[in-house]
């Protein structure tokens, strides 16, 4: 088969157009699957610079549910984590390239860590468990369960309800709770998700407690006789 | 130790003259209840212990109550035995020995056209609030601070700039409360006039089952479909200003 000259050019702008990281990162969003479009574990600044916009719209329309007044969307941390979650997802299901340079695909995330981060990070992080309990289940001395679990330990916000075993950082926990929107949105998690190992941490249990109220019982009873 | 006659009693048993036996009307819907008539004493038995000090039997004249025992009929908190059961007696349950005679029909009766008003009256029984009416700049100053798991029960619309909040556990604001019957929302502290007919009202207000019927307190109403209702949280009432 023989291309014209005009249909080459075609498939060169659509080669070029198709932005996988984006693709995938935009299913997971929205349908909750992930689907991989290659299996180069490989993205451009261009395609992350789409992710980051396209992430910004996602926070803004998910921080008209946020109590209070929602922190300013961190895109350096949002891109980040897009790009864990999509690497993690790549080295789950085929590992092409030996695993020799593992820093140039899960560095730690560089900046400090606040709420603006979490929140922002939480936009693709939020599916990170899943892809370690899967890793986990494969097989749990993996390099790569390591490398996960040391990035949720810094983003717990992400982990919460998974039940996942993490030495959370409770000075971190007590800064970042100064902020209202935060403290809101992790006690509201870990309710809904009824994380009760997260409430072994005293600051989480109370502010569990004042969230709950007097319905203690009836909302979670298990977090009355237990805790 | 002699042991005490009146132990394990399960019925207890009452006697009437025949001719009071109009008295025995109010306990006439007590389904357990038999009766045999005795040549001028009508005989009851099937009296639950609960009932024997019920306002229904106390207030019934010239009757004597009886236990069984063996054979023997006791006087209540008698000792020695009154009378012996007779097998000649014919028990039949007491709504067939009492039978109800309706009255003729009027057929000078010309009342037909009068109508009953809907109305609510002031009430002392308590009942669960289920709805409740909130100011919209109230719920703005608090339901940022709200936790989702409270929200979450709870749904929401609003109507002339108030919100109508329905759901259980309220939220802890203020507000005048509604408590619900069937699909009505009446006031706390307000009951039906006539209760029996909340069927019937509820028919004739609404056109099909998935409507409410709010009710002020000066007794008018107006109609809400369920359909209206959202559910209420940050960004429903963020995009609602």
């Amino acid at each position: 088969m023989t291309l014209t000259v005009r249909q080459t050019l075609l498939c060169l702008i659509l080669l070029s157009l198709q932005n996988n990281i984006l693709q995938t990162i935009h299913h997971l969003r929205t349908s909750g699957h992930f689907v991989l479009y290659t299996k180069q574990p490989k993205v451009t600044l261009d395609e992350l610079a789409d992710v980051g916009d396209f992430l910004a719209q996602e926070y803004e329309n998910e921080s008209l549910n946020y109590p209070y007044q929602a922190p300013d969307f961190d895109k350096e941390a949002a891109i980040w984590a897009a790009k864990t979650i999509y690497y993690a997802a790549q080295f789950l299901a085929h590992r092409l390239e030996e695993p020799k340079d593992l820093e140039k695909f899960f560095k730690p995330y560089a900046g400090k860590i606040t709420p603006a981060t979490q929140l922002s990070a939480d936009l693709s992080l939020r599916f990170l468990p899943y892809i370690f309990k899967e890793l986990e289940h494969i097989d749990f001395d993996d390099w790569l369960v390591k490398t996960l679990q040391q990035i949720l330990q810094s983003f717990p916000y992400a982990a919460i309800g998974h039940d996942i075993e993490l030495k959370v950082n409770e000075e971190q926990l007590i800064s970042d709770f100064s902020n209202d929107c935060f403290r809101m949105m992790f006690t509201d998690r870990v309710i809904a998700a009824k994380d009760i190992n997260m409430t072994k941490h005293k600051i989480i249990q109370n502010n569990v407690s004042i969230h709950l109220g007097e319905h203690a019982h009836s909302f979670w009873s298990a977090f009355v006789t237990e805790v | 130790m002699e042991k005490d006659l009146t132990q394990n009693i399960t019925e207890y048993w009452l006697r009437l003259p025949i001719k009071y036996k109009d008295k025995l009307a109010q306990i006439r819907v007590w389904q357990s209840l038999r009766v045999a008539v005795d040549n001028d004493d009508i005989w009851i038995r099937g009296i639950a212990p609960a009932q024997l000090h019920s306002p229904e039997i106390r207030s019934i004249p010239f009757k004597k109550i009886y236990f069984q025992r063996e054979n023997a009929l006791f006087f209540l908190e008698g000792n020695l035995p009154e009378e012996r059961l007779k097998t000649s007696w014919v028990w039949s349950p007491i709504h067939t020995f009492l039978p109800v005679t309706l009255p003729d029909y009027n057929f000078n009766f010309f009342g037909i056209k009068e109508k009953i008003i809907f109305r609510i009256v002031p009430s002392t029984v308590e009942r669960e609030a289920a709805a409740q009416w909130v100011d919209m700049d109230v719920l703005k100053n608090s339901i940022l601070k709200t936790p989702a798991v409270r929200l979450q029960p709870v749904q929401w619309t609003i109507v002339n700039k108030k919100a109508l909040l329905i759901g259980i556990p309220l939220l802890a604001l203020p507000g005048t409360t509604l408590w619900k019957h069937q699909n009505f929302l009446l006031p706390a502290g307000f009951d039906f006039e006539y209760p029996e007919l909340s069927t019937y009202f509820q028919k004739k207000m609404t056109q099909s089952d998935n409507e409410l019927i709010i009710i002020n307190n000066n007794s008018t109403y107006f109609t809400i479909s369920t359909t209206d209702f959202q559910s209420l949280s940050i960004s429903s009432f963020r995009l609602s200003q």
